[in-house]
């Protein structure tokens, strides 16, 4: 869908998985590499761009990161630094924030994928494995024996 | 794209790039599928742009070869990494994380060793057998963007004082003359 703004700004509907609408300024979904590829292939004149991988909960998310970082230019780094901060702590556990890195990675959308990907590596840095495989369900499938020589052989570690 | 409960697996090196060594190499042991990404490339290419600045590991890998040694003083328990340490070692070159390390002071004995994961490699001989040749060889080791591999040169004088390059492809993973 193709509308025009008062002050002329072209605008796209995305639509998500769950079938919410998103109408955005077209400056602001090209944050996305992957819409933009959708938009200068002409995917976009006939209704909206559907986005079966994305729910709308983590959609309006992606929309809220990407309107803030279209409308800022380089003076205001120090801010849009405090606003991520402030962005991936909104975003509450780990779960979410594993839902937005795999949203910004099919969205393709960089400044996104290394925030939550930094967040994520700090939520478990110092972790021990037995924690981290709570977190997200993670099997260990060594068997005693292996696990036993796989630790001696990095041993230091875990010291 | 609702996770529940599990881990995106190829999202792990975008995350696991991102952590000090020790933690990523504990983490490493979590599972046989995470372990694998102890040899992974995209990990390894990653984690040289985007490691801490001040990690101490990495650091001494992207000085020169000679402060290599200190990586052995820097760990305290070097006999207890999966590297045979015990071992007369040549520093043959780092990249990208990557180091390559000649055994034994033998030039046909080399090695590929990732500190950051503790991934170990033993590299096959050279066709030609060149330790028995005259003089010092020369070598290097280095990261061939155009062909995305890993090489190392071998230049090497025969008695008949006749040069002799070799150059190992780790993608082929052998010697070519």
């Amino acid at each position: 869908m193709s509308i025009t703004t008062e002050n002329n700004e072209k605008m796209i509907t995305l639509m998500s998985s769950d079938g919410e609408e998103f109408v955005v300024e077209e400056a602001v979904a090209a944050q996305s590499q992957t819409i933009k590829h959708l938009i200068e292939d002409g995917c976009s004149t006939e209704g909206s761009i559907p986005l079966p991988n994305v729910t709308g909960r983590v959609l309006s998310e992606v929309i809220q990161y990407c309107k803030k970082h279209s409308s800022s230019d380089d003076k205001e780094e120090k801010e849009l630094e405090a606003w991520d901060a402030e962005f991936v702590k909104a975003a509450d556990d780990h779960v979410a924030l594993t839902d937005l890195m795999m949203a910004a990675n099919f969205l393709d959308i960089k400044g996104l994928l290394d925030l939550v990907a930094q967040t994520l590596a700090n939520m478990i840095t110092g972790k021990s494995p037995e924690e981290v495989r709570r977190m997200w369900n993670i099997k260990n499938d060594f068997t005693p024996e292996e696990a036993e020589k796989v630790r001696k052989e990095n041993q230091w570690a875990f010291e | 794209m609702e996770v529940k409960d599990c881990f995106p697996l190829e999202m792990v090196e975008e995350i696991i790039a991102r952590l000090p060594t020790s933690s990523l190499i504990r983490l490493l042991c979590m599972s046989k599928d995470w372990y694998s990404y102890r040899s992974s490339d995209k990990l390894n290419k990653l984690r040289s742009k985007l490691a801490p600045l001040d990690e101490q590991l990495v650091k001494i890998l992207n000085l020169t070869d000679l402060k290599f040694w200190n990586f052995n003083d820097h760990l305290k328990t070097p006999s207890n990494l999966s590297f045979p340490l015990n071992r007369y070692l040549q520093p043959v070159g780092s990249c990208n994380g990557l180091v390559c390390i000649s055994l034994g002071g033998n030039q046909n004995d080399f090695v590929l060793w990732n500190p950051n994961t503790g991934a170990f490699r033993q590299l096959p001989k050279p066709e030609d057998d060149t330790s028995c040749y005259q003089g010092c060889p020369a070598y290097g080791f280095g990261y061939d963007s155009v062909s995305d591999d890993y090489k190392i040169f071998l230049v090497s004088v025969h008695k008949s004082d006749e040069g002799i390059t070799q150059i190992f492809s780790l993608k082929a993973n052998s010697w070519k003359k």
